[in-house]
């Protein structure tokens, strides 16, 4: 937990990058502190899931720097911050397979093994989320959209990090559901990144990003 | 060995039924003639030198000599593999050459020493024909292997992506990929195995009756050999796999996209 003992959690430092021959991120900074609930909400195509990618590590910035804590983020420190997230992508890609084997498989990576996962703890939450258990012996190539969704919310939950990085986590949720999560992320104490259009989750706690070009 | 013997007229005759498969192929224009012309002069030069050097190496039968027979015909199975499965050579030639040769000198050792049991362990008419027989073999389904994963790791990334941001490892990243393209390349081994004998005579079979040995014993030589490549094949699939996983990623765990051609 040392990597929390300065202020800033994240900084990104005047941070550009372009893809694909496109400027998304140009000359960018923010800085996150520990806790705080950020909402992207800049339009499509902007680049948005590409800052979840810098902050995983997936690309690199073309200039600029992006720090953890006082540590920059680097080949070297990379994997050891990947540790402190929990991701949910757009599709929720779970990889192919039982809903329960998708599960078991991933709390044995040996990042997760420390949290001691049972399966019990994912019916219980399927309790929780109105999903039904006949869901666990279920192919994840199988389920709706919105089941995957909440299962990959099940996934964060269950996975604890104190940063969640959420693309468009609520998009094939009806109201009821979508309200549940947003309440959820109101009340953490985690810091969150959330990417969405929905105006729903601009929540008065969240500072609201428009543009990634400053 | 009591081998029926093809006298030069046999030769002769049965290099002539070159002229009717090319009266075939230019009567129905297959376009092919010009190649298959090639193709049979590529394999008179090339079973002829074989003839020839095989010959010597089994009369001369020397341990420096036979290794680096094994190791040469490691090297050359090695480049056909990585260049049929569209990857670059430069970067992949060392992992592929080991990954190929470690499996087959330990099977190689353990078939002449403890199968066959004979002495001396590298004796060349033994060591050549298993070690072209596993390599081959190893050969088809390392192809199929490095495809499959590739191809996975392209289209199934988002899938990588997520496990790698969920606390997965590189390794553990790749694992639906790594066990979908072992799969996938030891199927045919398994069928083959599953169905020998009902289809057609498999080859070291056919090889033996035709050489004069005895059906038992070209039975149980048939069975040592399916084992022997089968273990080979996982076994250089396995290495050949993780290899990749080093050699084909970056720094960032990410897939190095000038690997593939």
């Amino acid at each position: 937990m040392s990597y929390f003992s300065s202020t800033g959690m994240i900084r990104f430092k005047n941070v550009s990058l372009k893809l694909g021959g496109k400027q998304l991120l140009k000359t960018f900074n923010l800085r996150i502190n520990r806790g705080d609930k950020v909402l992207l909400a800049a339009q499509s195509g902007s680049g948005k899931t590409s800052l979840l990618r810098l902050l995983l590590g997936f690309i690199d910035p073309d200039e600029g720097r992006i720090f953890w804590g006082k540590k920059e983020i680097t080949p070297e420190t990379i994997r050891k911050i990947r540790t402190q997230i929990a991701y949910l992508s757009q599709d929720v890609d779970f990889p192919n397979g039982k809903v329960k084997d998708v599960f078991q498989e991933i709390f044995e990576f040996d990042r997760n093994r420390h949290l001691n996962y049972r399966p019990e703890m994912l019916v219980e939450k399927l309790q929780e989320f109105d999903l039904s258990e006949g869901l666990l012996e279920k192919n994840t190539s199988m389920i709706s959209g919105g089941e995957r969704q909440r299962l990959g919310w099940i996934l964060i939950q269950l996975l604890d990090r104190p940063l969640l990085l959420l693309d468009e986590p609520t998009s094939a949720m009806d109201e009821k559901q979508k309200q549940r999560f947003i309440d959820y992320i109101a009340k953490t104490k985690k810091t969150v990144i959330c990417v969405s259009h929905d105006s729903d989750w601009q929540l008065p706690e969240m500072k609201v990003i428009t543009t990634l070009l400053s | 060995m009591n081998a029926v013997n093809i006298p030069v007229s046999g030769l002769v005759f049965g290099l002539l039924m070159v002229l009717p498969t090319l009266l075939l192929v230019a009567y129905f224009r297959l376009g092919f003639g010009k190649q298959l012309l090639v193709a049979v002069v590529r394999m008179l030069l090339q079973l002829g030198l074989v003839a020839f050097y095989l010959k010597y190496i089994f009369l001369l039968d020397n341990l420096w000599v036979n290794l680096v027979y094994v190791f040469l015909m490691v090297f050359f199975a090695a480049v056909a593999g990585i260049k049929n499965a569209s990857l670059r050579l430069k970067k992949l030639l060392v992992p592929t050459f080991l990954a190929m040769l470690f499996p087959t000198l330990i099977t190689l050792l353990f078939f002449n020493g403890a199968i066959i049991q004979i002495t001396p362990v590298w004796k060349a008419e033994i060591l050549i024909p298993i070690a072209g027989l596993m390599l081959g073999n190893t050969l088809k389904s390392n192809i199929v292997a490095l495809k499959t994963f590739f191809m996975l790791a392209r289209k199934e990334q988002k899938i990588y992506l997520f496990l790698l941001g969920n606390g997965a490892s590189k390794k553990e990243a790749a694992r639906p990929f790594l066990k979908e393209a072992i799969r996938t390349a030891m199927a045919p081994n398994l069928a083959t195995m599953a169905t020998i004998g009902l289809v057609s005579l498999p080859g070291v079979m056919t090889g033996q009756i035709l050489g004069g040995s005895d059906p038992v014993l070209a039975v149980k030589y048939q069975i040592m050999v399916m084992l022997a490549i089968f273990f080979n094949s996982l076994l250089s699939n396995i290495l050949q796999l993780l290899f990749v996983l080093r050699q084909g990623f970056d720094e960032r765990d990410q897939l190095i996209p000038e690997i593939e051609n």
